[in-house]
């Protein structure tokens, strides 16, 4: 990988991972909780783009994610898909406890798609830890139609963190065998999550992969 | 701007420069990013900007991620500053030009990446500019799409679907314009969908042309068909064409997004032929001017596509996918064409295929909705009860197709039988099978099927002979028996199946009986089937069956049990439809509902908390909310013989009621202020919480609810007459200032009529109330309500009235003062003549245009009888010599009131003389919609409306007032007091006459002797007549009493 102007550090390969989805979904928190910076809990959105280094230590050596955490609200949009040319792969971030953030998803992956054909693209499903989820697992389904990763993650407590970094470095090294070596350092969970119930839902999830897809006529909602 | 190709080597200064602005947008260090976009941010408004970036997207040669970055900055800008309809954004027009001339040619040349963003601000462009600003676009959307080249031509349609569409709404007188495009343009399209049908090998960009060419043809015809496509040829063409792309197989061996597009392509043709078939049918008159295109469509096309449409839904039969939305549309087409003679012919030989082979099927319990029901029970329920849901399955679609069969004669009659013989063949088997104690998925699913559409025949077959008679028993041998099978979709479907026959007339009776008995009871036991599923469908089943009940004690012993399980089920889920089926149960219960009435409160305050936490787009939730409140509403109306349950029960609902006065509630206002109105007339005294829920009351209306002034009249009215002393005297809050405070307000604001009518009213209610405690207010209350009447402006009749009630109220509450305070504001002269003339004043028929009500009549007369009272010397001088125009005033409201009066003695007389058979004979008739609008109001409603509902109407149309007496009337029903329910008005008028008579014997003589006409010395006669009679009449029932 060489992107121009980019500071290369010897040796390490270097991905450019945008993180789109709707304003207040976690996209920020999320990239926060890797050691670089910490979770706030006060929501400021961010303006344009932010840019973070995220460093991955893997069997395969180190790796960087150049993360860009772009603004999820349209106001504070910047470039908007300017921030997606040359992007490696992606990750696209709704709330489950905002079916509204759910629903932008096709709008976010078509505007993605627009701009990079052909890259690894993960769907997160962001604040499971709570109480109030509105998406469940089974209503997930864009995933499928399009061939992304679904993972359900919490920012908050740092349930599954690294699974999209993993998937997509798997991806962009085309091994699927890639681990980390190391655990990446987080942030302290701010919350404790119900694994008994979260395995539940993983197990349902589990299930839904095998099943075939309900029509959705999505062109009537995208021109 | 020069041709698109140009060597990158020899740009302008000004785009070189922008090129390295928007290099450095690809850097991946923040600030340099940063740096670039404020660049950008400051051209944005230049000249030049907006077609720079263009030309700079469409250079080739030119690194391809610069041209991506400036076809996404281009399409930014585009939508931040182009504008909208009729207004225009910040780009200079200068430029704007450049850019209109430009951008077609870009869609053309540019690559995939860049095309895609370039496309996005076709549409915005056109919706903005055409065609005024943008006339050269027709003649460069001819071009292209005559051009014979693929990408100019997918770009000439592609701008030609944004330029329908933007007329695709538009009324008649808009769409001139849209004419004279179908008219340069359609040849030629009709020609491509031609060629591209010829082709033999179709590519995706060839589905994707023939889904553009089916898109623009819909927007086109969508509100009317242009003359040009009402010409037999292109008819034809269109037709034919469409007609080839709906039958034509999808390729087997086309890429899967090829074949989703075509899909696709079947599914805007599909929308296209039910909306032509749907728009002109035998509706359309020779004189309409699409009559010839109807003519066209009957005779070509109706029946033709009939028959494709059957041909592709055969295809479900041999196993061919066919994707669920286009089967939907295929079957909307076919319930369209059932009450249609000539295609309902063309049916019939295929009838019992498409119903037995195709439809049966969709209706039975799929793979799907076993894997549904296995994983997720509660997105089961929740599928089930969504109504957008309901509006796309195949499954409702195959139900709404035998429901509307069986409302068309010929079809019912000649399908109808074979279709309950198939339904029953299926009972029959499942039976035998189940007998055999055998367990047979595919048979099970197809009792489901068969079960879903005997339910929904429900209506048709109670009252069907040969039908009626045999449902019972094949409730009973059939579909009772499977409440209790293995398989839960089936227990549910059985039960709610049940459910839809409940009020069916079984040979013991309506609600009652045996049978009722038993088929209700197998679905209580449901309540507490292991499945919540069944759990579900067993209580909304459950409400038909209470709704119905006419035996009150076949439900009685299971009361604690049933209440008990409903609460687990509200926990579980929020579905508004449990909670219906509890107010519905609560409703029949009245106040035997009491024991239980805390324990319901209080889950229900629970499920309310639960759904305001949703999330804001959440229907469900609110709805769920507003049902919550009803219930509890409904509770309290039950429980209202009982009033310390309010005592018990206003600590539940306090905090919702207290919450809910803020804006937050300003969904559920109404619904709190009916809570409020329970609390503060059934309680036996206002409590110190509900005391304090008036100043937020006052402060919403103040704030942002005054079009809800008239709803929070029955609560300030149960205050001020139930709380009187604390009303009058408490200084921290003041209530008697701020109910001031309110109406001064609402008099000066500028409102609607509409919205000061209830400021009168208030006053009435306190004057009413606070006989000779409030004189202070008097003053302040005739200025404001006098005041505005004399004014000429005020329109509403009703208003007119309300405010000359207010003074008739305030003579009654203090004459003398009340005349003072007229002459000291010079209001005298013109309060009574006004008034006098209003009581005269009739409608054409000959009825009064004022005073309509009873209620308007007595008080009047009161009011104007209390001025008899006083001595002639405490009279202004125009009241003296107008003593003879008061009391033939009075005598024409009083004569008016008997007569009224008595009409509804009458009615009543009749009422009460016709016998119970009679109504037992409308219920057998299958009358029994007698829910109409007004049943589910709790009572609250019904206060206000016989206090306050002043339907101003229609003067020449008297019945929507002898609509509103009935329900004034209504004894039985009579909820609102009033101080002035004590006095008779005849007889508070004779007696006044009489006083004056004595006091003033010359006065009074004078008065009589004043008045030459026969007929109103008849009335007076006639008036004191009827008083006397009142008088012994209320003397005897007091003696009865005591």
């Amino acid at each position: 990988m060489a992107l121009p102007g980019m500071q290369r550090q010897e040796g390490v390969p270097e991905f450019k991972l945008v993180l789109i989805g709707d304003g207040g979904t976690g996209k920020t928190t999320f990239v926060k909780r890797h050691k670089s910076g910490e979770f706030e809990k006060a929501y400021e959105p961010t303006i344009g783009v932010e840019v973070h280094p995220l460093d991955f230590h893997t069997n395969y050596g180190a790796l960087r994610f150049y993360c860009w955490d772009t603004a999820g609200q349209e106001k504070f949009g910047g470039l908007r898909e300017g921030y997606y040319i040359h992007a490696n792969c992606a990750i696209i971030m709704f709330d489950v406890t905002s079916r509204l953030t759910y629903k932008s998803v096709p709008v976010w992956h078509r505007d993605l798609t627009r701009v990079c054909e052909n890259i690894p693209i993960v769907l997160c499903g962001n604040k499971v830890d709570s109480k109030n989820r509105q998406v469940k697992a089974k209503h997930v389904i864009f995933h499928r139609k399009k061939n992304l990763q679904y993972f359900e993650i919490s920012a908050r407590s740092n349930y599954q963190y690294e699974k999209p970094f993993v998937y997509l470095a798997r991806k962009l090294v085309g091994d699927n065998s890639l681990t980390l070596v190391k655990a990446p350092a987080l942030a302290p969970p701010d919350v404790v999550i119900d694994m008994e119930a979260q395995a539940k839902v993983e197990a349902e999830l589990q299930q839904a992969v095998n099943q075939p897809l309900p029509d959705q006529d999505d062109d009537e909602l995208l021109e | 701007m020069a041709a698109p190709a140009q060597d990158p080597g020899q740009l302008p200064p000004q785009i070189a420069s922008l090129c390295q602005i928007l290099q450095s947008c690809l850097s991946p260090q923040q600030q340099v990013i940063k740096a670039a976009e404020e660049q950008l941010k400051l051209l944005e408004k230049t000249q030049g900007q907006a077609s720079n970036l263009l030309q700079i997207a469409v250079v080739d040669g030119m690194d391809m991620s610069i041209r991506q970055v400036a076809a996404i900055s281009f399409k930014n800008l585009v939508s931040r500053g182009w504008g909208k309809e009729g207004e225009d954004g910040f780009i200079p027009a200068g430029d704007k030009e450049v850019v209109k001339q430009n951008v077609l040619l870009a869609l053309v040349h540019s690559p995939p990446l860049v095309r895609v963003q370039v496309a996005e601000c076709i549409k915005s462009i056109i919706y903005c500019d055409y065609p005024d600003k943008w006339p050269s676009l027709l003649n460069e959307i001819y071009a292209n799409i005559s051009s014979q080249e693929p990408p100019k031509i997918n770009a000439g349609l592609y701008a030609l679907r944004m330029l329908t569409r933007k007329y695709e709404y538009k009324s008649e007188e808009d769409r001139a314009q849209l004419y004279g495009v179908v008219n340069s343009v359609f040849p030629v399209v009709i020609q491509i969908l031609q060629q591209l049908l010829r082709s033999d090998h179709k590519s995706l960009e060839c589905v994707e042309m023939l889904k553009l060419c089916c898109k623009i043809y819909w927007s086109t015809v969508y509100l009317s068909v242009p003359q040009l496509l009402m010409q037999e040829d292109h008819f034809h063409a269109w037709m034919g064409s469409l007609k080839v792309l709906l039958e034509c197989p999808v390729p087997a061996d086309a890429p899967a997004a090829c074949r989703e597009q075509w899909w696709k392509v079947k599914k805007w043709v599909l929308h296209i032929m039910n909306r032509l078939f749907n728009k002109y049918d035998k509706r359309v008159k020779p004189d309409d001017p699409m009559y010839p295109f109807a003519v066209l469509f009957d005779t070509h096309c109706a029946g033709q596509i009939l028959q494709s449409i059957l041909g592709l839904l055969a295809g479900l039969q041999q196993g061919q996918y066919i994707s669920p939305r286009c089967t939907n549309l295929a079957l909307q087409y076919l319930t369209h064409a059932l009450p249609n003679k000539k295609t309902y012919a063309l049916m019939k030989p295929h009838f019992q295929q498409l119903m037995f082979s195709i439809l049966f099927p969709l209706a039975c319990h799929s793979d799907e909705d076993a894997q549904l029901w296995e994983e997720d029970p509660h997105e089961y329920v929740r599928k089930g009860y969504d109504l957008l849901e309901d509006l796309y399955t195949t499954r409702s679609q195959v139900i709404h197709f035998f429901i509307d069969m069986t409302s068309c004669k010929t079809p019912c009659k000649e399908n109808l039988p074979p279709l309950v013989n198939h339904i029953g063949s299926v009972f029959v088997q499942f039976v035998g099978a189940a007998g055999k104690g055998e367990r047979n998925p595919a048979l099970e699913r197809q009792m489901d099927g068969a079960l879903l559409i005997f339910g929904s025949l429900a209506e048709k077959l109670k009252g069907t002979s040969p039908y009626k008679d045999q449902v019972e028993q094949i409730l009973h041998t059939y579909v009772a028996p499977v409440v209790n099978h293995p398989a839960g979709y089936l227990r549910a479907k059985a039960v709610w199946c049940l459910g839809m026959f409940a009020d069916f007339k079984f040979t013991q009776g309506r609600g009652k009986g045996q049978t009722f008995a038993v088929f209700m009871s197998s679905v209580v036991a449901r309540l507490q089937d292991p499945e919540l599923p069944v759990r579900v469908d067993a209580s909304v089943a459950l409400r038909c069956f209470v709704e119905s009940v006419k035996d009150l004690d076949l439900l009685r012993g299971v009361l604690p049990q049933l209440l008990n399980e409903f609460m687990k089920l509200i926990k579980e889920i929020e579905n508004d439809d449990l909670i219906h089926t509890l107010e519905a149960i609560v409703e029949k219960f009245g106040d035997e509902i009491a024991p239980y009435a805390s324990t319901i409160c209080q889950q229900l305050t629970t499920s309310f908390w639960k759904c305001m936490e949703g999330d804001d787009d959440d229907d469900m939730g609110a709805l769920a909310a507003l049902g919550v409140l009803r219930a509890l509403g409904t509770i309290l109306e039950s429980v209202s013989s009982i009033p310390e349950m309010y005592t018990e029960l206003e600590p539940l609902v306090f905090p919702i009621m207290y919450r809910m006065l803020s804006t937050e509630g300003q969904d559920v206002f109404e619904e709190i202020l009916e809570l409020i109105s329970y609390f503060t007339y059934y309680s036996p005294v206002i409590s110190d919480n509900m005391w304090r829920l008036w100043p937020m009351i006052v402060e919403a209306v103040h704030d942002w609810a005054v079009e809800y002034f008239e709803n929070i009249l029955i609560p300030l009215d149960n205050y001020i007459s139930r709380g009187t002393q604390r009303f009058l005297t408490c200084k921290q809050p003041d209530y008697l200032a701020s109910a001031y405070g309110l109406m001064q307000k609402v008099f000066t604001m500028d409102v609607m009529e509409e919205d000061m009518m209830p400021a009168p009213q208030l006053m009435e209610c306190i004057l009413l109330n606070c006989k000779g405690h409030v004189d202070q207010y008097l003053e302040p209350f005739l200025v404001l309500a006098a005041g505005k009447f004399v004014k000429p402006d005020v329109k509403k009749k009703v208003f007119l009235d309300l405010l000359v009630q207010v003074v008739a109220n305030a003579l009654y509450y203090n004459p003398a003062l009340t005349l003072q305070i007229l002459h000291k504001h010079s209001l005298t002269a013109g309060v009574f003549t006004k008034w006098f003339e209003m009581i005269w004043r009739t409608t054409k028929k000959g009825g009064c245009q004022h005073f309509k009500r009873e209620n308007d009549k007595k008080i009047c007369v009161i009011g104007l009888a209390t001025i008899l009272q006083l001595p002639a010397a405490q009279l202004p001088p125009e009241l003296v010599a107008g003593t003879g125009q008061l009391v033939a005033s009075a005598v024409k409201l009083a004569a008016d009131l008997r007569v009224l009066r008595q009409q509804k003695e009458q009615t009543l007389a009749e009422e009460s003389g016709s016998s119970s058979d009679e109504y037992e004979e409308v219920d057998e008739a299958g009358d029994d919609d007698d829910d109409d609008d007004e049943s589910w109001k709790p009572k609250a409603s019904k206060m206000r409306e016989q206090l306050f509902d002043l339907d101003d109407g229609d003067d020449e149309d008297e019945d929507d007032w002898e609509d509103f007496y009935d329900y004034w009337d209504d004894e039985g029903d009579q909820v609102v007091t009033s101080p002035l329910d004590a006095i008779d008005a005849h007889v508070y008028f004779s007696d006044s006459l009489g006083a004056m008579q004595a006091n003033e014997a010359e006065r009074f003589n004078a008065m009589l002797a004043g008045m030459q006409d026969a007929k109103q010395r008849q009335l007076l006669e006639e008036t004191m007549q009827y008083a006397n009679e009142r008088r012994q009449a209320l003397a005897q029932a007091a003696q009865r009493a005591s």
